[in-house]
């Protein structure tokens, strides 16, 4: 049965017009691309369930919502877990992701999107001059480490409530005394047992 | 007593149709896309572009877009086959075929692309030639579509697919009675503004109406010998596309 919609048909084309425009201001990328050339990449985020097709051609990268054929890979997996892996914080056979069909073809569509290195600034640079586009890096630059400072603060002070004022996390330290506990448990159970069997086998 | 057969609403002589469908495509070649964007409101992308998807056509392979007038197909084709694969782009009408090839030289398809001025009812192909072969609204032209349908399937490779792309019934009562009205009178006053004929617009709409509908075009493919057949209503069944496998 031919199904889909031509509804997501432009959005899919806008996404596919933006993201070969993102990899045109890499100019390695163009090289790095041909190692995929004539390969069809499947991204299913599940869920939702949105398939997400990467036809590598000559010169261009086709994005599109079907295919209607088998691709060379599929990679599969919640976008949480697939972003990571995209960006390179979970090594892909250490993740949730699961890939069907070609693995080197999978590896090697990873390492590409690992890959991608934007110089924003000298393209920027092309637009409005070296200095303004200096400028707005550092702005750039200064709010991303803002961002990523205010991130971690609140990362640590919803672990410090979560340990300290409602008790539902452990300290590492609390959390090392109980497996040592449990350890320590084992081996007396282990050699309590042992003695149990030792009386047993002198028992005539 | 020589066959008759249709041309729009207009009954003629078989060997009349072809040379009535050459004038009509030879009156509008040149501003064929701008009509097809006009008349469609620039929907006719969607279409081709779903038809695209569905073809499954990769790298190295090699398709066969007929009737492929301005080369809309058969641009998107050959940058899916690649430099090892290939596309001939046929036309019965030589005009259509000259906008068509001057188009993809513009855009730089010019390695792996092919032009053959061809009847869709004799394709000059040998058996089993193509891996997918698309016809997007070329087939209500042919004189005789199923004979058309017969040649597409003896080019085709086994596994590969025939797309058809064509202007078919509206499924919903209301949307059928607006798009009469638009069809009957927009078009040919559309027409006649921009190409000076409103004729072959009126041609067009009239055609349209004369075509199989989609259980019947499909019932045609199967009898061509063509599998796993089935259709897709596109805005509501004022288009379909038509799949049909060679196994």
């Amino acid at each position: 049965m031919i199904a889909g919609s031509l509804f997501a048909l432009p959005i899919y084309k806008a996404v596919e017009t933006a993201f070969n425009g993102a990899i045109a201001l890499d100019p390695d990328a163009a090289a790095r691309q041909q190692s995929l050339r004539g390969r069809v990449v499947l991204i299913d985020m599940t869920p939702p369930g949105l398939p997400l097709y990467f036809i590598f051609n000559e010169h261009r990268i086709e994005l599109c919502g079907e295919f209607s054929a088998e691709p060379d890979a599929a990679i599969r997996g919640a976008p949480v877990s697939l972003a990571a892996v995209a960006s390179g914080r979970t090594p892909m056979m250490q993740s949730d992701v699961v890939v069907e069909g070609d693995v080197d073809i999978a590896n090697r569509f990873n390492r590409f999107l690992k890959s991608i290195d934007i110089d924003w600034e000298e393209h920027v640079a092309s637009l409005v001059g070296d200095t303004p586009a200096h400028l707005l890096s550092r702005v750039a630059r200064s709010a991303g480490s803002w961002v990523g400072q205010a991130q971690r603060r609140a990362q640590d002070n919803v672990a410090d409530y979560l340990r300290d004022e409602s008790g539902h996390l452990l300290h590492q330290w609390e959390m090392d005394e109980f497996i040592h506990d449990v350890d320590d448990l084992r081996d007396r159970t282990e050699r309590l047992l042992r003695k149990v069997q030792a009386s047993d086998d002198q028992t005539p | 007593m020589s066959d008759k057969t249709h041309f729009g609403y207009r009954t003629v002589e078989t060997e009349q149709k072809q040379q009535l469908v050459g004038a009509v495509f030879d009156s509008v070649a040149e501003k064929y896309d701008v009509m097809n964007d006009l008349m469609s409101f620039g929907i006719h992308r969607l279409w081709k572009q779903y038809t695209i998807n569905q073809c499954g056509v990769r790298a190295g392979q090699s398709a066969l877009d007929l009737a492929g007038g301005t080369g809309d197909l058969a641009a998107k084709l050959s940058q899916r086959v690649g430099p090892e694969g290939s596309v001939v782009l046929a036309d019965i009408n030589a005009s259509m075929l000259e906008v068509g090839r001057d188009r993809l030289i513009d855009r730089g398809l010019v390695s792996n692309v092919h032009y053959t001025l061809a009847n869709a009812e004799a394709l000059p192909f040998a058996d089993s030639s193509f891996d997918c072969i698309t016809i997007a609204f070329g087939l209500r032209n042919v004189t005789d579509k199923q004979a058309a349908l017969n040649s597409m399937y003896k080019t085709l490779k086994p596994g590969g697919r025939a797309l058809i792309l064509e202007f078919s019934k509206p499924v919903l009562p209301l949307l059928s009675k607006a798009y009469d009205a638009y069809s009957f009178t927009a078009l040919p006053a559309l027409g006649r503004l921009v190409v000076g004929d409103a004729e072959s617009y009126k041609y067009l709409a009239e055609s349209i109406r004369q075509h199989p509908d989609q259980e019947t075009l499909m019932g045609m493919m199967q009898t061509a010998g063509f599998e796993r057949c089935d259709y897709h209503n596109l805005t509501g069944g004022i288009v379909a596309l038509h799949r049909g496998f060679k196994f």
